[in-house]
């Protein structure tokens, strides 16, 4: 009698939990990977400054497309985007068009090949790369916008490992031709730049080391506790060298602090900063910000206090006031993806 | 001789049940090596919802890697966890970050430890043991102090070993309460299809994973490395 009542417990607490959720429903077959696929976004970025000397708007309004196709032999990556810019001082508008990334991928999961125009991110830092002998340097303030890569090709080889303080290795190599966008990246006279780098998970630590035909690098991450993490990189060119040291600090309650200090020995030594308190009040999807960056050489700074929201339907809205050296203003971003 | 020997017996049989139950409790939840997709939905006081679709793998004990689906905004992050190590990629800003299993990357109740869940007997021991007609209620003990919640509360169902309501702890608090509800036949594996998440700091929030297309399959090791974080879509089938 008892096993029957048990019998009869469980499949009333069957019944009662299976449908609580039926109505969220979950359309997995419209997942299936498909041989191209596509995504991208639109972007709206409006900038407006008051200086002593006269008011300046600027924007920067790009669409971006992606598209990946997947079928034989072909793993073909492609990022592209079109931009159109304004400024009210020089009272121009201009319209160009970037091939961001396009690339064709042989290989499977311990060895690839990739040649095309690529996207190569190396190095540690948040706000600036001393590693970045194979790609465009970025923007403190806006790491995102440094999309454009240069024609190369890479093979790949990476190796796990049990029962090992290196936990993994991935040794990459790579060529790059010159061409008139990435002369600066080579020393005088040479034609094509070479390197290779390997990356270990070491202890729990990420650690690259890089040689290139005329620089050299190497950088390192790890988390000293739970949510802080440090990270440190340096690298030698031909024509100058520079150092990064920085962390992330995340706490419980998802503040999220990121500090560094970069000396380029060229263009200056500069601090970083950024606080970002994530869903405030419960406002969740929201994210509220302090940006500062100071270049303690001559002084110059830029800083940014804002918030943004990320809607359910794919529209991001970001709104700032800003405050640098040359005066005060405002920045709103708009951008809807697909 | 004979009752000191069933007595060996009993004993060595009550230890046995002690030590192995967690570990039966994973291989009841999850094969070794499988791949799922997953929805998660963040539903807020007023009923309003947001969604995520993931395609996770898993492999061993300690290995974990998923890629966004959906919404567009995410498509193409992928997250990675070995152990205690976790990192976030996201395409075309930078290289995979190091991230903190207490925060969250799709916001809501869960984060990135509920999200990208290790085996529970890798992470705890059973401190103490209960049980009922129908059902175990067990306390955990965190192995060490990298652990997420130092302390889970955990409701067995005997018949099953399925879980069917887990208390998170830390700081001696109940961060939140996980329900499994909805066991589901996946083909090759049964386990409940859907996990509740409340949180006893987000009053009203509700955060549920349901589980689909969850299959064994094998995966090499160099799947689980930070440099495949931008590749992991290539793994799909």
């Amino acid at each position: 009698m008892i096993y029957l009542f048990n019998f009869a417990l469980i499949l009333f607490s069957s019944v009662a939990y299976s449908g609580e959720y039926d109505d969220l429903g979950f359309d997995v077959e419209s997942f299936e990977k498909k041989t191209i696929e596509f995504k991208g976004y639109a972007r709206i970025d409006y900038t407006f400054l008051d200086t002593s000397v006269r008011d300046k708007q600027t924007s920067l309004n790009e669409f971006n497309l992606q598209t990946d196709i997947d079928k034989y032999v072909f793993d073909i990556h492609n990022d592209l985007s079109i931009y159109y810019k304004t400024d009210s001082i020089t009272k121009e508008s201009s319209s160009h068009f970037v091939l961001n990334s396009l690339t064709q991928t042989f290989g499977e999961e311990r060895f690839s090949l990739e040649v095309g125009k690529k996207v190569e991110r190396w190095g540690k830092g948040y706000s600036y790369n001393s590693l970045a002998f194979f790609e465009r340097q970025k923007d403190p303030i806006f790491p995102e916008l440094a999309r454009e890569g240069f024609w190369m090709g890479e093979a790949q080889m990476t190796k796990s490992l049990a029962d090992s303080a290196i936990k993994n290795y991935t040794l990459t190599v790579l060529g790059a031709p010159r061409t008139k966008d990435n002369d600066y990246l080579f020393s005088e006279g040479a034609q094509s730049n070479y390197g290779a780098k390997i990356y270990l998970l070491i202890w729990d630590i990420d650690f690259d080391l890089i040689v290139a035909k005329d620089s050299y690098g190497t950088d390192l991450s790890l988390n000293l506790v739970e949510g802080l993490e440090v990270h440190g990189e340096y690298g030698k060119l031909p024509n100058s060298e520079s150092y990064l040291l920085g962390f992330r600090y995340q706490s419980i309650i998802d503040t999220t602090i990121v500090g560094e200090y970069v000396d380029t020995h060229q263009d200056g030594r500069f601090h970083y900063l950024k606080v970002t308190q994530k869903e405030p009040f419960n406002w969740v999807y929201s994210n509220v910000y302090l940006l500062y960056t100071k270049n303690t050489d001559d002084d110059s700074y830029r800083s940014f206090l804002g918030v943004n929201y990320d809607f359910k339907n794919g529209l991001v809205l970001d709104g700032s006031l800003l405050k640098n050296t040359q005066g005060k203003g405002i920045k709103a971003l708009v951008q809807y993806f697909f | 001789m004979k009752v000191v020997f069933l007595v060996f017996i009993f004993l060595s049989n009550g230890v046995h049940a002690k030590t192995n139950l967690l570990e039966d409790i994973d291989k009841k939840l999850q094969p070794d090596s499988y791949e799922s997709y997953r929805k998660l939905i963040n539903i807020e006081p007023d009923g309003t919802k947001k969604e995520f679709v993931l395609y996770m793998l898993k492999k061993g004990k300690d290995k974990v890697a998923s890629l966004f689906m959906s919404p567009a905004s995410d498509k193409g992050r992928a997250t990675l966890r070995l152990v205690d190590n976790m990192w976030l990629y996201i395409p075309g800003v930078a290289k995979p970050l190091r991230i903190s299993s207490m925060q969250s990357v799709t916001g809501g109740v869960f984060n990135n430890a509920d999200i990208m869940r290790l085996d529970f007997s890798e992470e705890y021991q059973i401190e103490k043991q209960t049980e009922d007609k129908t059902y175990y209620f067990l306390e955990l003990k965190a192995k060490n102090e990298t652990v997420t919640y130092e302390k889970l509360k955990m409701k067995v169902e005997k018949s099953s070993l399925f879980p069917i309501e887990i208390d998170c702890i830390a700081n001696g608090i109940t961060l939140k309460t996980i329900r499994y509800l909805d066991p589901k036949d996946f083909g090759d594996f049964k386990r409940p299809s859907v996990l509740e998440t409340t949180s006893q700091l987000q009053k009203g929030f509700k955060s549920v994973m349901i589980f689909a297309k969850m299959k064994k399959r094998e995966f090499k090791d160099e799947v689980f490395t930070m440099e495949y974080m931008g590749k992991l879509g290539d793994i799909r089938q």
